[in-house]
């Protein structure tokens, strides 16, 4: 169906521009109240859901043909899904299923991905990883550490560090903290070493249907071979993939964490406990894929009805079943830690503009949207900025950078080792 | 080589002298086919070139320079001012509409000549509809004659601050005087408007344009368009786009108790500060402040010495404030206000009382006349010196002061005793912004003072205009200030009265058009 | 689709390569919207031409002067929320405000705030907030611009206490010849912002009328509105989270009441006796299809409620009572409002019941509206039969039921409205009763026959007050040429002063109306 099956959805936006921000009961001052950052840096409507509805149904009408402007308007969208739960506040529609439906359009019709994404897929292709590197080479941030390796023996949970975590070196220590954790804990865990593959979220956020399903088979067809019952990640793009597309590929008979929901049930449980104050001030990003990205996606297949009405009704994710409270139980829980809250949070968090493939094809746009969000972390009048997705860090550092900021990005799990 | 071309030269001619007598036959004969238009339209016993009832007309109270009407008539209906007007446009004649007894700015002085159309004889009161609390009026009703009719249907006129007895009401709410009630839902009171436009034609605003009052379903309440805001395009145009025939306006619950309350205060910015918060609270009713120099000019009923007396005794500025109850628990009413008020006040640092300190009467004189015109002969502005000078406009409260100190600068420069000029400050909407008003007596009958008036209020006008002063009551000298400085609202507004009337007949000259 | 030569190049020189688009990928974006075709069937849409982004006062000058020397047209937009704002004639640009997205001002002491026309309402009041004021938010939702909206409407949830029509203070207005017209206090250099009558000919009567000119007078650039005292917390109360939020105001100060009639007219006359005792800051007769809406995460949710509450919820009076003062005025208010409730014989809702549940939201619905586009939900497209005509509670009623009614219900017959037998409109009260206007409800599918029905009825219900004499309903654009002869001929006067602004007919030619009467 693709496009096809969203048509009501592209001819009902009333265009009531709730797409564009936040909704209005929860705005609380007027320079943090968007929550689109295309329509942020580009201005134009094309640029928010309302106007890709609108090129959507353009394209499929034949209104207009494709353009290099086409695609520019398709591809600068981080894919946060802000607009997809302030518009679902009102409307019964799918804005985030049609951002992706659109560049699965674009990608069949021989348009795209851009240039700039075509790297990162090659090496998805070649490599297992978009970041050009061997595969052979995927486990050695986990080298020194002793770790089982699931390939060779059986636990019950997998440690899947993902492309980022493994390879940049700047991030590594995250997912060196977090298995050490898990080792420290008593967690039966492993990893799969040069074994493990990307989950492929940069070819599926790009349009890439075909390989995506291709790689996500593969995963989720080793993850049951191994016999792993869980797959613990600190990655949040990778969550998110997980959560949300893999479903629609195969059957998931293993549950899926991500490492600050492990952390909160360690915690919880008593399994974790801290003996050092860290005195600081904090604030906490919500990743997208974490929160509004990281609820399972209803694989809904029927036709709207007389009014509008769902056939089979379906289950709709507005946004607030994502993993909200376990970082900030977390944090809370660390003793001297204060955590102040930005405006932008939650279902409403404001995106690190790093999603979507934008930080690869217009890294100017991802970077601005960075700032943004630097700029409303320094408000709250926290040192650092606490997240949990290598993405968020990596493009929020560079955010800093742009803004001249005092500000750290720190990932949660290196406050929560330096409280242990 | 070229050709020369030489340059042209054109002349223009006089045109032929014409003997002195053949203009003037000309301009009797003019005249006189007025006066038989006019009369074929209205009678002969309603029109009048008599010199003393135009002398009347030629000039007011304020410092605008005299115009002598042609005519006055006097309509018996609307259909003889639509044709008056259509006939006014054949012939050219200036059309000066005039409501009121007594012109204070200068708005009915026929500046072009022509024909003043008197309505103050117009004294229907349509109607008085309580349910919807509205009275449809001519524009010959005056504020005491309404408010008698409204009370015995339970409801109030919005009063400015004590209106001549022959102030027309129409007049005041087209002219945006400034009422006591500062209450926000009261702020612009008409509703709809019976309009002759310059064409003649008979035009009606909001719901009333479906259809004439008597055939008109509605209530005749709708206040906007058709079309435009008609209603704010016609306030404070002086006639220049129009005559209006009736108005329908707000009347509003006449309390069944109230209290008044005296705040005294040192200056004009405590004043403003009680103001602002009251504002704020959203409570009482009538509201404003005057300097002791306009108290004593209200109180004073023996002459100049007592004037000097109570201005010695009052404080520097009185804030005048009324609470008041409707039909239901009005004591309750008065009570939780009250209790605001005086809460309102301790956070002020000042103290309101239910007397003015050392001057009795003024508690039972504000007691009576704020529901109530000026019942002596000469009008409380002028009981000091026997004529005043007025400036006024809108500003801000927090501004008042900066306005006060310039004028009394101003008044120092010519000679003039500051502390004789009143000064009446209005809080509009809540408080969001002020009539600021300043009283400047002064004897008639001494040409030197006159004349030394003329200039204080003149450059004190332009002063005020400096500090930010938005004299939305444009009369005469003010309007070329201000379109001085604002050169496209002037060309527009042109435009507009191009529009809608293209032989500039409405009161010409009014508004700089 | 595409403008005079060199046009394009003169607006990219003008504003920057960066702020011009005539992409097909870009103005499709600005070519579609709700009601478009039932609006726009007798002129069809386009897309724009272009679509450009000044940056500021002066570049909306430059563009207007462009497009008359290019002889192209332009409409200057908001939030774009309404059919005027899509091109119906070829050679058009769209004057996109995003740019222009600042509060340049708020004043505390004189209640204003100065804002550029890409603020909406949530943004303004939030900052108002902070400093104890607020601002009555459009109907369309806190989402809408507030320059936009005051030009074409302004009426809000609070309108009963702030009024209606009546926001805009000072101005910055390109006309249609490229100069900047003052408004108001703007029109002294020295003055600023805070009033909104012209000294001189009050041209502040041409801004707008019962609509705005939408466009076809030029742009206003830059708005001073009034802001209103606001005693409560300084950040709007929300709490539960996305699709189920709700309000959470102090009691004491702010204390909503939804009561039942036996009947309409008692609804009615309860508004009468409210607006006569100068109580409360909001009164609305709140129909059942909004308040479900308002309350429906989904369109499956309102169906599956929607049979029984609309028995249930029948003639309820929607009545908010603020503390502007202090508790003791709600504490008064109640009183007042209680006796007239027994001698009308209201019941109110009880506050452990079902429906007080479904309505409660109600109270921040008025103060910053954030669920009327749920009101799409119900069936794809919304409107109301008629209404926004401006006159007394009575007349609303009177229009109501005479035939505005009777024409949902014809629509209702077709299958094209959805079934509601409940005739409670979404009435409301302005200015302490002193105005109301009505609008009665309807839903129907976006497709073209529902939308027929939905346009036909619209225009009947101006045919109909005209016949009766009535209050009419809005005319937009074309159908000025229906209500004018019969109203004095107001719709000449308007276009002679189109004419005279915009001799070339450069902004929004079709509006406020079009040079000739529909084919």
């Amino acid at each position: 169906m693709g496009l096809e099956k969203y048509r009501w959805d592209l001819v009902n936006c009333e265009r009531c521009s709730m797409c564009k921000w936040v909704h209005p009961w929860s705005i609380k001052s007027r320079d943090r109240a968007r929550i689109c950052p295309s329509m942020q840096k580009y201005k134009y409507d094309a640029y928010s859901a309302q106007g890709r509805f609108d090129l959507a149904r353009a394209l499929l009408e034949g209104e207009i043909d494709f353009t290099p402007k086409t695609l520019e308007v398709i591809y600068t969208c981080t894919l946060c899904g802000g607009c997809d739960v302030t518009c679902k506040f009102t409307r019964d529609m799918e804005p985030l299923e049609v951002l992706h439906e659109l560049r699965k359009y674009v990608v069949q019709k021989g348009k795209g991905p851009l240039p700039g994404h075509v790297p990162a897929v090659e090496s998805i292709r070649k490599n297992n990883n978009p970041w050009l590197q061997p595969a052979a080479r995927r486990g050695h941030w986990a080298r020194k550490m002793k770790v089982k390796d699931i390939m060779k023996e059986r636990a019950e949970v997998l440690y899947f560090a993902g492309c980022t975590y493994s390879y940049n070196a700047n991030l590594q220590h995250v997912a060196q903290a977090t298995l050490q954790l898990l080792i420290d804990t008593g967690v039966d865990v492993g990893i799969l070493g040069a074994a493990e593959a990307c989950c492929a979220s940069p070819v599926i956020k790009v349009g890439m249907e075909e390989l995506f399903r291709e790689r996500a088979a593969k995963n989720i067809e080793l993850f049951y071979d191994r016999g792993i019952k869980t797959v613990i990640t600190s990655c949040a793009g990778c969550y998110g993939v997980f959560k949300s597309q893999y479903p629609a590929v195969g059957d998931m008979k293993f549950e899926v964490l991500h490492s600050v929901e492990y952390l909160d049930r360690l915690i919880r449980e008593k399994r974790l406990s801290f003996t050092k104050t860290v005195p600081l001030k904090v604030t906490w990003h919500d990743p997208c894929h974490l929160g509004r990205g990281g609820e399972a996606q209803d694989l809904w297949e029927g036709v709207r009805i007389k009014w509008g009405l769902s056939d089979p009704p379906r289950h709709r994710n507005y946004g607030t079943n994502g993993i909200y409270d376990p970082p900030r139980n977390v944090i809370r829980a660390i003793p001297g830690v204060e955590l102040i809250e930005m405006e932008r949070i939650r279902e409403f968090s404001w995106c690190c503009g790093a999603g979507g493939g934008v930080k690869s094809a217009f890294p100017d746009f991802a970077v601005a949207t960075a700032k943004e969000r630097i700029e409303e972390a320094q408000e709250t009048g926290a040192e650092v900025l606490v997240t949990s997705c290598p993405w968020c860090e990596s493009n929020l550092s560079d955010g800093i950078t742009a803004a001249g900021s005092q500000l750290r990005v720190m990932s949660l799990v290196e406050i929560v080792r330096q409280a242990m | 080589m070229t050709e020369k071309v030489l340059a042209k030269v054109d002349y223009l001619k006089p045109l032929p002298d014409m003997p002195y007598d053949v203009v003037m036959a000309g301009r009797r004969e003019y005249h006189e086919r007025v006066r038989t238009s006019l009369a074929d339209i209205v009678g002969n016993d309603r029109i009048t070139d008599d010199q003393q009832v135009l002398e009347r007309y030629s000039h007011d109270k304020s410092f605008e320079p005299a115009g002598r009407p042609s005519f006055v008539v006097y309509p018996e209906n609307v259909e003889q001012i639509c044709r008056i007007v259509k006939k006014a446009n054949e012939l050219l004649l200036p059309v000066v509409p005039a409501s009121s007894g007594t012109h204070c700015y200068g708005a009915a002085i026929p500046r072009m000549g022509g024909v003043v159309i008197d309505l103050s004889a117009w004294k229907t009161i349509y109607k008085i509809d309580h349910r919807n609390r509205a009275t449809r009026i001519q524009p010959g009703v005056t504020y005491d004659e309404l408010q008698r009719a409204l009370e015995s249907h339970g409801l109030r006129a919005l009063f400015p601050l004590l209106p001549r007895k022959d102030q027309s009401v129409v007049t005041s709410h087209l002219e945006a005087q400034p009422k006591l009630i500062p209450e926000f839902n009261y702020s612009e009171p008409i509703y709809t408007a019976e309009i002759v436009l310059p064409s003649g034609d008979l035009f009606r605003t909001g719901t009333a344009a479906v259809a004439p009052p008597e055939a008109n379903k509605t209530d005749l309440i709708g206040p906007w368009g058709p079309g435009f805001d008609w209603n704010r395009l016609y306030t404070r145009a002086q006639g220049t786009l129009g005559i209006v025939t009736w108005l329908n306006i707000m009347a509003e619950p006449l309390p069944t108790r109230e209290k008044l309350f005296f705040t005294p205060c040192n200056s004009i910015d405590q004043a403003a500060h009680f103001t602002y918060r009251l504002g704020k609270k959203w409570i009482g009713y009538e509201c404003f402040t005057l300097n002791r120099a306009a108290l004593a000019m209200m109180l004073a009923e023996h002459g100049p010495d007592e004037y000097r007396t109570i201005k010695e005794n009052a404080p520097a500025y009185l804030q005048i404030f009324c609470i008041a109850g409707l039909k239901r628990f009005p004591d309750e009413r008065i009570a939780y206000q009250e209790a605001d008020f005086f809460e309102t006040a301790r956070e002020c640092n000042v103290s309101p009382s239910v007397q003015v300190p050392h001057i009795p009467r003024a508690a039972s004189f504000f007691a009576t006349h704020l529901r109530q015109c000026w019942d002596r002969d000469v009008y409380w502005k002028d009981m000091y010196k026997g004529a005043s000078a007025e400036i006024f406009f809108i500003t801000t409260m927090d501004r008042a002061a900066a306005h006060i100190a310039a004028l009394q600068q101003e008044a120092i420069r010519f000679g003039y005793d500051p502390s004789d000029i009143g000064v009446y400050l209005q809080p509009i909407e809540n408080g969001r912004a002020a009539h600021l008003e300043f009283i400047i007596p002064y004897d008639p009958g001494n040409a030197y003072e006159v004349r030394r008036v003329k200039d204080l209020w003149i450059n004190a006008s332009e002063a005020m205009y400096r500090l930010g002063a938005v004299f939305t009551r444009a009369y005469g000298y003010w309007a070329d200030m201000v379109n001085r400085c604002n050169a496209v609202q002037y060309a527009t507004a042109r435009q507009i009265k191009e529009i809608l009337d293209p032989n500039n007949i409405m009161n010409p000259g009014k508004l700089g058009l | 689709m595409s403008l005079p030569p060199g046009a394009y190049e003169a607006l990219e020189n003008a504003l920057g390569a960066e702020n011009v688009c005539d992409d097909p990928a870009v103005t499709s974006g600005y070519s579609y919207m709700w009601l478009l075709y039932s609006t726009h069937a007798q002129s069809g849409r386009y897309r724009p031409a272009a679509v450009v982004l000044p940056g500021s006062t002066k570049d909306v000058q430059t563009i207007v002067k462009i497009a008359n020397r290019y002889k192209f047209s332009y409409i200057p937009v908001g939030t774009n929320l309404l059919p005027p704002t899509i091109p119906a004639r070829p050679d058009t640009i769209i004057i996109d405000p995003k740019r222009m997205d600042k509060i340049l001002q708020i004043d505390t002491q004189n209640m204003y705030a100065v804002v550029e026309p890409y603020v909406t309402y949530a943004q303004l009041q939030a900052e108002a907030m902070k400093v104890g004021l607020t601002i009555t938010v459009a109907e369309a939702g806190a989402q809408v611009s507030v320059v936009a909206n005051n030009m074409f409407q302004g009426m809000g949830g609070t309108g009963h206490k702030f009024g209606y029509n009546r926001g805009i203070l000072g101005c910055d207005w390109v006309l249609p010849n490229g100069e900047i017209l003052y408004i108001g206090s703007r029109g002294n250099p020295h003055a600023g912002w805070f009033w909104g009558d012209c000294a001189g000919l009050n041209l502040k009567g041409l801004l707008r009328a019962d609509s705005g000119h939408c466009g076809g007078l030029g742009m206003v650039t830059t708005m001073a509105v009034k802001l209103f005292p606001y005693p409560g917390p300084k950040t709007f109360p929300v709490k539960g989270a996305n699709p189920d939020f709700k309000v959470d105001f102090p009691k004491d100060l702010f204390r909503l009441n939804l009561i039942k009639f036996p009947d309409r007219k008692k609804l009615i006359e309860a508004m009468y006796e409210i607006g006569h005792a100068e109580i409360a800051a909001a009164v609305h007769e709140e129909p059942a299809s909004m308040v479900l809406s308002g309350a429906s995460p989904s369109v499956e949710y309102f169906w599956e409620k929607w049979p029984e509450f609309m028995k249930q919820w029948r003639n309820v009076l929607s009545v908010t009572l603020i503390g502007f003062s202090s508790p003791r005025q709600v504490v008064y208010e109640q009183k007042v409002l209680d006796q007239i409730v027994e001698e009308l014989g209201g019941q109110y809702i009880r506050e452990d019941s079902e429906l007080w549940r479904i309505g409660e939201d109600n109270i921040g619905e008025q103060i910053r509206t954030g669920l009327s586009n749920r009101l799409f939900r119900v069936a794809g497209d919304f409107f109301v039969i008629g209404g926004f005509g401006f006159d007394s509670i009575d007349q609303s009623y009177k229009m109501s039921e005479e035939y505005m009614w009777p024409l949902i219900e014809e629509g209702q017959r077709k299958g094209h409205f959805i079934p509601d037998d409940t005739h409670n409109d979404w009435l409301n009260s302005y200015q302490l009763g002193h105005f109301s206007e009505t609008e009665p409800l309807i839903f129907f599918e976006h497709d073209l026959d529902a939308g027929a029905t939905f346009i036909t009825s619209y225009m009947k219900t101006i045919q109909e007050a005209l016949k009766r004499k009535m209050c009419t309903t809005w005319p937009l654009g074309p159908m000025n040429y229906i209500a004018g002869p019969h109203m004095c001929n107001y719709h000449e006067l308007v276009l002679n002063i189109k004419r005279k602004l915009d001799p070339r007919l450069t902004s929004n030619p079709d509006y406020p109306v079009p040079q000739q009467p529909p084919g």
